[in-house]
């Protein structure tokens, strides 16, 4: 198997410089201003093969947008080693730019300005995609995006779905080998979501084309990714199946109790009850609202309301899955897996 | 070749949008232009009481200012996105122009296109044809000689402002704002309406020397009444201009290197 990206102990650090407040701070900043160094990457080593769809995910500032920016040559590394399909990105960021396909999902790639048919003619252009290419690729996104109805359209006045879509569209253009996705699926309608994850899957299949995803969303990395990659303040702590994960932590379930007074809560110990069934149960409480958190393949959620409203007034009932993020909170804390 | 392509594909859509909003566009221009001739009004009234200026006459003052707004303008016209760079720096907007298999500094180039330059490029044209039509004594083989050097002359003066531009933004890669450098510096330009040689000393070398404005219209003139040689000009032009934009240029390319994006 072809590896497709190599990257070895990379690391970025970011030098700015104090500020302290008020004019005498300013003037004294200016004459002995204190470096400050924030390693965003530290020692991050991982390797993606062809074909590959990797989920690269983290908290926020937890440095994926940094790596990515990385492998895509926006940025210089300070240390360590990348390669991107044999390329160091930074050193050969134009021919790596061709290899490759970028998607931020904050931030439009597009000209703003530009008609959306336009801004694919350009790109034609800057990739040098023959016509029977082009026009076989426009058909295709226009079949499934639909893109002729805003086709017209400069950029700017595109709504976010709208938006999303021309940009994804516009980093398969070229048919790249490598694709980063940097949150695609963001503020997107479930119907919407829905239609670019069947995307991804549909050109990692047809061209074996890696994708690499970084997004917030556990449900994109559950129905697309079979490996994810876990970084957190700048470090990788996960690399291997998702299954794994899933196994361990995509099964835990939280309720949250709003009770109606702060005593209430010393009246029940859903600890001591369920234990022996589940013995990670774990409980907060805080705003008199009392969270359970625990394995459901083990106990049952009608197990846990029942008890509580048997003890207790309870004013709001809300069922939630755990949050990917305090999933990573969770494996920060306890270690690797 | 794929180069000029791209671009004629941004400049048609540009001329579009310009065709659009045409009414903007002209009393844009229209503004300009009565902005500026009061400034020429007021050289006609001056030049009621006296005969020369350090030496020059109202038609070779005219002929200066008219020559220094040519090259200005066509630096506007193409190049008025350097203006933005420390916008774009700091909002770490620049990543897009990493992200494509182009030249990033072409690329940034050409996305921007300023119509407002018309106004600069014609009233240029205007006061150099008036300028240029009261010099005594030129046979008609002397005037398309001088117009073609005046057009050599502004053709690659336009790189002195262009140059000093990307010199003065690029800095955005290491400052956090350029801005104030870039309006410091690109502002002396103003000087070169004028002869050199009236400013006190100090101007006189920093337009010379240092932010060769002079060469914009000054000397170009000199050309014309015969105190200076072409090929002097010529080769101090092409000098200036590819010191100017390999610095420029050599700049950008050490600050991409470092440049830090922003957070998300």
């Amino acid at each position: 198997m072809m590896e497709m990206i190599k990257v070895n102990n990379l690391r970025k650090e970011f030098i700015t410089y104090e500020k302290q407040p008020g004019l005498k701070g300013m003037i004294k900043s200016f004459f002995n201003a204190k470096k400050i160094i924030k390693t965003a990457v530290n020692d991050v080593s991982f390797h993606i093969n062809e074909g590959e769809i990797v989920g690269y995910i983290g908290p926020n500032g937890a440095g994926k947008s940094t790596t990515i920016k990385m492998l895509t040559g926006i940025l210089t590394p300070t240390s360590g080693e990348i390669f991107v399909n044999g390329l160091i990105p930074y050193k050969s960021r134009t021919i790596n730019a061709k290899n490759i396909g970028v998607v931020f999902g904050q931030r439009s790639q597009l000209w703003w300005d530009l008609p959306l048919n336009e801004s694919f003619t350009v790109l034609k252009e800057i990739y040098q995609v023959n016509d029977a290419d082009f026009k076989e690729r426009m058909d295709f996104f226009n079949q499934i995006f639909g893109l002729q109805e805003f086709i017209k359209q400069p950029v700017r006045q595109l709504s976010l779905g709208q938006r999303m879509k021309a940009d994804i569209a516009a980093s398969l253009l070229h048919n790249p080998k490598i694709i980063f996705f940097d949150e695609p699926t963001i503020g997107l309608d479930v119907i919407a979501k829905e239609k670019i994850r069947q995307t991804i899957k549909e050109i990692n299949k047809k061209f074996k084309t890696t994708i690499i995803l970084t997004t917030h969303d556990l449900s994109d990395i559950e129905e697309l990714c079979n490996r994810i990659i876990l970084i957190d303040k700048g470090k990788l702590i996960y690399d291997g199946d998702v299954d794994n994960i899933k196994e361990r932590y995509g099964s835990k379930k939280q309720v949250k109790f709003t009770l109606k007074t702060e005593e209430d809560f010393f009246k029940v110990d859903v600890i001591n009850e369920f234990s022996h069934v589940d013995p990670k149960i774990n409980i907060k409480f805080e705003d008199n609202t009392l969270s359970v958190i625990f394995n459901k393949q083990l106990l049952g959620i009608k197990d846990i309301t029942a008890y509580i409203l048997n003890k207790l007034d309870v004013v709001d009932i809300n069922i939630e899955e755990v949050s990917l993020e305090s999933i990573i909170k969770e494996i920060y804390k306890d270690g690797l897996i | 070749m794929r180069y000029l392509k791209i671009y004629s594909i941004f400049l048609k859509q540009y001329l579009k949008g310009l065709l659009e909003y045409r009414i903007d566009f002209l009393i844009g221009m229209f503004a300009f232009l009565l902005d500026q001739s009061l400034g020429i009004f007021f050289l006609s009234v001056i030049f009621q009481h006296i005969d020369l200026l350090a030496g020059f006459s109202f038609q070779e003052i005219v002929l200066m200012y008219g020559l220094s707004q040519i090259p200005k303008g066509i630096d506007h016209l193409f190049f008025d996105n350097i203006w933005l760079l420390p916008r774009v720096i700091r909002q770490g907007d620049l990543d897009r122009y990493l992200l494509r298999p182009i030249n990033s500094l072409y690329h940034f180039l050409i996305v921007r296109f300023q119509p407002d330059a018309f106004g600069e490029i014609i009233l240029g044209i205007i006061l150099t044809s008036y300028g240029i039509s009261h010099i005594p004594g030129l046979a008609l083989m002397d005037y398309i000689t001088f117009i073609l050097a005046l057009m050599l002359f502004m053709l690659i003066g336009t790189f002195i402002f262009t140059g000093l531009k990307l010199m003065t933004a690029s800095l955005s890669f290491w400052l956090t704002n350029a801005y104030p450098v870039m309006q410091i510096t690109y502002n002396l330009n103003q000087f070169a309406r004028y002869p050199v040689i009236i400013f006190p000393k100090f101007i006189r070398l920093l337009m010379t020397y240092i932010i060769p404005f002079a060469f914009v219209a000054y000397y170009p003139v000199l050309f014309i009444k015969g105190e200076e040689s072409f090929i002097s000009i010529l080769g101090e032009l092409l000098l200036i201009t590819s010191l100017f934009m390999s610095m420029g240029v050599s700049l950008w390319n050490k600050g991409i290197k470092n440049y830090n994006s922003t957070g998300s």
